[in-house]
């Protein structure tokens, strides 16, 4: 459908001086005059409105460019009821925006009666132009066929660039004022953010330091400069963190965590004045540029958190001495019991039996029953201390000795040879099967060949014939695997598992679950089944426990149980 | 000359109970002598140079650990062959036990005939 009917008029821009006659000058200068004032976009097109208005008496319209969407959308009218009884078909926009945009065409049309807008005689379109830049559309009707001259047109023109600079200053200053109010806003948004991290760097009891690549103060909170006996204010900015704070190691740990950025590394570090600290480092990044970003962030330097564990350490230290002294105290009276039952047992049987006859020798074979009997139930309640000063120690943490690295085919055959004599004497075989270069694990020896031989006793106790396997082997889980891969128990990652199975009696199932609950005897402790203090695999799930490991167990009555603990190898899941 | 025994224990019924635990040694011609506190321990240590030494840990005066270390660290007396009585489970006293070169260890409550072997064992003598 064509645009243009036959009866109007297009006029290439021109950019020589027009004759404007007095009143179009005297108009162009009343409209400057106004629009200079105009304090926004919207005032200045009401403006622009009222002007064009008084210089044509018609109805005027403006359409702006809406450079997103390279449409035109209506911004102001002003005129008998324009925008209402004659809506702006987009359509129709459309074409005379793309017209009017290729061409730069100006069109004025005398009679538009036949067109395709019905009821407008007389029309002028006029593009608005700043710096090359199409800015909108100036549109004046009249209903009169002809009410506009060549001149019109003209005028129009310059009116129209006019126009299209003042709409581009104001929309200029608009997106300033946007900018500016966005930049407050941010800068607010800041500051509230900055002090709610200054109220948690004040109030926090843990020393922090954010310290540079080359180990200088950047940022440091009072709690750490009152450990450090700096002046409370920001002084210590500046100021090397090793030299601060002269705890031994603290410089190496630096070192570490930059030297393997993004993990965390934490040690116990003694000052000279007895105060002992908990220090983490790792490292910590900023952004790349605004203006770069294909760079990507950057290790700045290191966060170290320094916790005062003075108190700690001594509470532990005295839970120790505690324990130790609780655990030879109850023992000294019961070695006494055991040795002198065991002694009188033996002198009994070595010098008084052999000169009895009779009634007194029957009442005697008695005496001896029941003084086994007294020697048996106290090694049982030598073992029952024993073991509740296991717990003790393992509820509340490892305290003796330091993890060190661990080498479980060793802990296997240490915990063998304890066990071995008696599992000769039930005539029971131990199959030891070790998979080739086991990883070290980090670990307590000593707890480990707790853990081991306990299981190979269980075994050994509960199985009569037959023989006791125990395998060590390394299982790979890997990261995104669902619960139903090899080994349900245990989550992704390296693990080192231990098996001990045995041919024995079996655990019912509905035992199963709790199998590692203190005081669990398989049969209750009165059905006469072999005695125990029921903490033993209690005690074997918190020594496994706090080595980051796992055990659990699979039986079968009647055919055996088979008792598995995994440690964490220390390799990354793969 | 006889072999001779030390027993150091502060605790009278545990000093009993070894020395009867022994007699068989005394039996096979080992002289017995008992200490009651640590430095008592290391005075007759050095006065009679006895073979096999039997250390408490917790002794008023030095403990265990202490007369051990005298012992281990004394060019003269380093060959004594010194058990410890620990208590069962204490890892951290059987290290201790390690360090000072103790050459034995054995856990309380412990086995009369057990103890009696080991002894016997460390002297030389059959019973």
């Amino acid at each position: 459908m064509p645009i243009f009917p036959p009866n109007q008029v297009q006029v290439q821009p021109s950019t020589e001086n027009s004759q404007v006659d007095r009143r179009h000058l005297w108009a162009l200068q009343a409209l400057s005059s106004r629009i200079s004032t105009a304090s926004d976009l919207d005032q200045l097109l009401d403006e622009l409105i009222q002007g064009v208005r008084s210089i044509f008496h018609a109805n005027v319209m403006i359409f702006l460019m809406d450079e997103e969407k390279e449409t035109f959308y209506p911004a102001a009218a002003g005129g008998a009821a324009v925008s209402s009884e004659r809506p702006l078909d987009a359509d129709e926009f459309r074409e005379l925006a793309v017209h009017i945009g290729e061409a730069e065409a100006l069109l004025l049309v005398h009679d538009a009666t036949g067109g395709e807008r019905s009821g407008v005689p007389a029309r002028m379109s006029v593009p608005m132009s700043f710096g090359g830049r199409l800015v909108g559309v100036l549109e004046v009707e009249n209903d009169r066929v002809a009410a506009f001259e060549e001149r019109d047109l003209q005028l129009m023109i310059t009116l129209a660039n006019q126009a299209a600079a003042a709409v581009a200053n104001a929309r200029l200053l608009q997106e300033i004022q946007q900018q500016r109010r966005a930049l407050a806003r941010q800068s607010q948004e800041m500051a509230e953010e900055s002090s709610k991290l200054e109220a948690v760097l004040n109030t926090m009891a843990d020393g922090l330091v954010v310290s540079d690549l080359d180990g200088v103060i950047m940022v440091s909170n009072p709690a750490f400069r009152e450990m450090a006996g700096l002046p409370m204010v920001h002084s210590s900015h500046g100021g090397s963190l090793a030299e601060s704070f002269p705890l031994e190691g603290l410089e190496s740990l630096l070192t570490r965590a930059l030297e393997t950025p993004d993990r965390m590394f934490t040690q116990d570090l003694e000052l000279a004045d007895g105060r002992v600290f908990k220090i983490s480092t790792t490292t910590w990044r900023v952004p790349p540029p605004v203006v770069e970003p294909e760079r990507g962030d950057r290790i700045a330097g290191v966060v170290t958190i320094f916790r005062d564990i003075t108190h700690e350490v001594e509470v532990d230290r005295v839970k120790t001495a505690f324990i130790s002294t609780i655990s030879h105290e109850l023992r000294s009276p019961l070695t006494s019991i055991v040795g002198f039952t065991d002694l009188i047992q033996r002198d009994f049987e070595r010098w008084i039996v052999p000169h009895l006859d009779g009634k007194a020798d029957q009442i005697a074979q008695r005496m001896v029953e029941n003084l086994s009997i007294i020697e048996n139930e106290s090694r049982r309640l030598s073992q029952l201390i024993g073991d509740m000063l296991d717990v003790a120690r393992i509820e509340s943490g490892p305290v003796e000795g330091a993890m060190g690295k661990v080498a479980m085919g060793e802990v296997i055959q240490d915990a063998v040879a304890t066990v071995a004599a008696w599992a000769r004497e039930k005539g029971l075989d131990i199959q030891v099967q070790l998979a080739e270069d086991l990883p070290l694990v980090r670990g307590h020896y000593d707890r480990l060949i707790q853990v081991v031989a306990h299981l190979l006793s269980n075994a050994i106790k509960f199985t009569h014939q037959g023989e006791i396997r125990i395998s060590a082997a390394v299982v790979r889980i890997p990261e995104g695997d669902g619960p139903e891969h090899a080994v349900p128990e245990l989550v992704p990652g390296e693990w080192l598992t231990v098996h001990v199975a045995d041919t024995g009696v079996g655990i019912q199932a509905q035992q199963v679950p709790h199998m590692f609950a203190k005081f669990t005897q398989v049969g209750g402790p009165l059905s006469g089944k072999p005695a125990g203090t029921g903490l033993g695999l209690a005690i074997c799930k918190g020594i496994v426990a706090y080595h980051g490991g796992y055990i659990w167990v699979k039986s079968e009555p009647g055919r055996g149980s088979t008792f598995s603990f995994a440690l964490p190898t220390g390799s990354d899941p793969v | 000359m006889s072999q001779k025994i030390l027993i150091a224990d502060d605790q009278l019924y545990i000093r009993v109970l070894l020395e009867q635990t022994l007699e068989d040694l005394e039996d096979a011609g080992a002289e017995l002598m008992v200490a009651s506190d640590g430095l008592e321990a290391w005075a007759i240590v050095q006065a009679e140079r006895p073979a096999l030494v039997i250390l408490d840990l917790m002794m008023p005066g030095l403990s265990g650990y202490q007369v051990c270390e005298r012992i281990k660290s004394h060019p003269d007396l380093v060959n004594t062959y010194v058990i410890m009585l620990t208590a069962k489970g204490q890892g951290i006293d059987r290290q201790r036990s390690v360090k000072v070169k103790a050459d034995e260890y054995i856990t309380k409550p412990f086995d009369p005939d057990f103890l009696l072997g080991r002894a016997a064992a460390a002297l030389g003598i059959q019973v």
